[in-house]
């Protein structure tokens, strides 16, 4: 029965192949002159595409699709909430199955023992973490032939991030965005009446405050990224060598060579007495807390403390700046997790339906309701708050680093050394250069293996 | 008659089996996967990897961070074996008194060992947190003391994480002992006293050396779950840090091999540690067994 189930769909995939290629002929001529002379292959690989295209049309047609689609998401069911209610309302026959893990390290472990136990959900995450595993032993569906990533929905840094040798392999529609939370009462009572535009600026600023009986700046270093070193990174060295990254790897520069300069230009912060390495003990929580009940001027973390800091302090007075270089300021940010069909899975049919329903404008607006990242794909615009629009703007315009997005291989190794060593290089244990030579070593280490 | 003696035994055996399959699906297979994915390069994402030798084995040895992982464990086992002990024995011998909030004190110690170690991190966390508004230092600057970043330091960190672990495990060790102290006859000590032996003397004559059997228990408990500790320094030192300063074998090897993908040296630094503790464990149980049977 399922057999000729998916010959009937087959055929059908051939039949709308036919009639949508006739179709394209009459509207574009050299298309279809083109297509005359296709080799084998080639209509070997249209079929295939002309294939998807019916698969996705069949997805259309809400009321055909039924059974269970299972989900292992990166955010809670209460996030979650918006995005299924929309989905149930479009399928009603399909009901979702959605296991939630919590991120980071959670999520990527339990999805990778469940994709290589043969496991693995029908959709799930791709993250800056997890996408060298993912894409290394295929686990994941090619969607660059799917309606949204080739009509302009999603934009071309979503298939960069989530994509190796021109394919993609996530649908992912938001951002996040960060930099220096600071309270902007807490710099007027300092006499700061702008926000610095450069690293010494902010130095000073720094002075103006501790002079003021304020504590300039909390962080401890937990985060690899929202922090001060990404942003310095991207002003100080990615935006003079775009390909710093791929010199890298190729043995043609070190990390030790680039990453020493923005880990001093941010160990002065500690020298002057300014970031007390006292924090590093601290929690993350601790330190929103102390922002937003106005204990510190400044915090460095990304847009999803917006709502934590709302709720402490309804009144706080504050703004994200960038991250100011010496030439020029830059953000922290990243496109946020992406959708990925299971290529081993059974229901590729309900799973296109749920990724065509996220791309589209009731879906995107559904996954801002519930998860709070910043739309970018084309399709719906959210109202962004006050406080950090400028950052949002900063990361459309490219002015952001995240070094785990540059990291094609070997990410999470890397990622856990370089955090590590900046909280070594903040207790006082190793120098600033010390940082990129753990980083280098770490490379060297894990490529051998 | 040899049957019917084989039918009998089976009768018997066959109540094992249950326990037998658990025990061989969740620890012997696992086992058995361990020290063969040891001597490969598997990734734990790919199905394919190939035999490497003893090449993951040398590299734990060479790398910093898991030596300083079984620096630290080590420490921590051995801190904690002796100061629980040293102080759960008087412990138990004051609850053992007869008291009329008796049960009220021993309920007071056993607590905190009921809780979750990972919770008792978090706790402990707060109140040690280096903030202005953590619990401890609240109350110091009450004094003008302070902030004091108690955990922000290896070495602070690591004492913490210890002092907390005493606090959080000698109620139920002393509980192990309590048990062992009731079962001591009161001949013994009514005996002692006519003989002229003071409360001193009838302690370190007559209560340590009957208590040798709960010794051996309370150490060869404190020894493996000390070895194989990772919760509580996780969530007390924000992940075991700074940086990996109070990184534990656990934690290394959950890291290396489902974080970083790295299963050989994380199978390799397992199967390493599976012997140690082995090794460990089986020369202190012989060793404290040997001195029970030479005091009875």
């Amino acid at each position: 029965m399922k057999k000729k189930f998916v010959a009937a769909l087959l055929s059908a995939g051939m039949v709308v192949s036919a009639l949508s290629g006739c179709g394209s002929g009459g509207s574009d001529a050299g298309t279809d002159s083109a297509s005359d002379t296709d080799t084998a292959v080639e209509e070997e690989s249209s079929e295939d595409t002309a294939e998807t295209t019916a698969e996705t049309e069949e997805a259309d047609s809400s009321e055909d699709l039924s059974g269970t689609l299972t989900i292992l998401s990166w955010y809670n069911e209460t996030n979650s909430q918006p995005l299924l209610d929309g989905f149930k309302e479009k399928y009603p026959n399909i009901t979702v199955e959605l296991q939630y893990s919590p991120p980071v390290q959670d999520y990527v472990e339990k999805l990778s023992t469940m994709l290589y136990s043969g496991a693995g959900p029908d959709i799930f995450c791709m993250a800056l973490e997890n996408r060298e595993d993912l894409i290394k032993g295929n686990y994941c569906e090619d969607l660059s032939n799917e309606s949204y990533m080739t009509d302009g929905t999603i934009p071309d840094t979503v298939k960069e991030t989530y994509g190796a040798d021109g394919k993609a392999y996530a649908l992912a529609v938001d951002c996040w965005a960060g930099g220096i939370f600071y309270n902007i009462d807490l710099f007027e009572q300092a006499g700061i009446t702008e926000f610095p535009t450069t690293w010494d600026g902010l130095l000073e600023a720094c002075q103006k405050l501790q002079d003021a009986g304020i504590i300039p700046i909390m962080d401890n270093m937990q985060d690899a990224a929202a922090n001060f070193t990404a942003p310095l990174y991207g002003s100080e060295v990615k935006a003079e060598n775009p390909s710093v990254v791929e010199e890298i790897y190729a043995g043609e520069k070190t990390f030790e060579e680039t990453w020493t300069e923005p880990v001093t230009m941010w160990h002065q912060l500690i020298d002057e007495g300014y970031l007390d390495p006292n924090y590093l003990g601290s929690t993350s929580d601790d330190i929103v807390t102390a922002f937003a009940t106005g204990q510190t001027a400044m915090m460095i973390t990304g847009s999803w403390n917006v709502n934590t800091i709302n709720s402490i302090n309804p009144d706080l007075n504050y703004k994200c700046m960038p991250v100011p270089g010496t030439e020029d300021a830059y953000y922290c940010g990243a496109v946020n997790v992406g959708w990925c069909i299971n290529s081993a899975s059974e229901n590729k049919d309900l799973a296109r339906a749920f990724l065509n329903y996220c791309a589209s404008p009731e879906g995107l607006e559904a996954q801002y309701t519930g998860y709070g990242g910043f739309t970018i794909a084309e399709g719906y615009t959210p109202d962004l708050p006050e406080q950090i629009s400028d950052a949002v703007q900063g990361v459309r315009d490219g002015k952001y680093y995240i070094p785990m997005a540059d990291w094609q291989q070997y990410t999470e190794s890397l990622r856990l050394t370089y955090i590590q060593s900046l909280q070594d290089c903040m207790a006082g244990s190793i120098e600033p250069s010390e940082v990129g030579k753990r980083m280098d070593e770490k490379l060297a280490e894990v490529r051998q293996e | 008659m040899r049957k019917r003696k084989l039918k009998k035994a089976m009768q018997y055996e066959i109540f094992l089996l249950p326990a037998f399959m658990a025990f061989t699906v969740f620890t012997i297979i696992p086992l058995i996967k361990t020290i063969a994915y040891s001597v490969t390069d598997f990734d734990g994402v790919t199905r394919e990897y190939n035999f490497v030798g003893f090449r993951n084995y040398i590299s734990v040895f060479q790398d910093e961070m898991m030596r300083h992982a079984l620096f630290n464990t080590l420490f921590y086992t051995l801190c904690t074996m002796v100061l629980i002990n040293l102080i759960a024995i008087p412990l138990a011998v004051l609850l053992d008194k007869q008291t009329r909030l008796k049960t009220v004190e021993r309920a007071v110690f056993f607590f905190p060992s009921i809780v979750s170690a990972l919770l008792l991190g978090y706790i402990w966390g707060y109140i040690l947190s280096p903030m202005q508004t953590g619990a401890l230092n609240s109350i110091l600057a009450n004094f003008g003391i302070g902030p004091i970043g108690w955990t922000s330091t290896e070495w602070g960190a690591k004492i913490a994480i210890i002092l907390v672990a005493v606090w959080t495990s000698t109620g139920w060790h002393a509980t192990v002992y309590l048990a062992y102290l009731q079962s001591i006859p009161g001949e013994y000590y009514e005996a002692a006293a006519i003989d002229g032996a003071g409360k001193w003397q009838q302690f370190k004559n007559i209560t340590i050396p009957l208590l040798a059997p709960g010794l051996t228990v309370n150490t060869l408990l404190l020894l493996t779950n000390g070895l194989k500790v990772y919760d509580l320094p996780y969530a007390l030192s924000n992940k075991g840090g700074p940086g990996y300063s109070n990184y534990t074998v656990t934690q290394m090897i959950i890291q290396r091999g489902l974080s970083e993908k790295q299963y050989g040296p994380s199978t390799a630094l397992a199967a390493i540690f599976i012997l140690l503790v082995t090794i460990i464990a089986g020369v202190q149980f012989m060793t404290m067994r040997k001195r029970e049977v030479d005091i009875t």
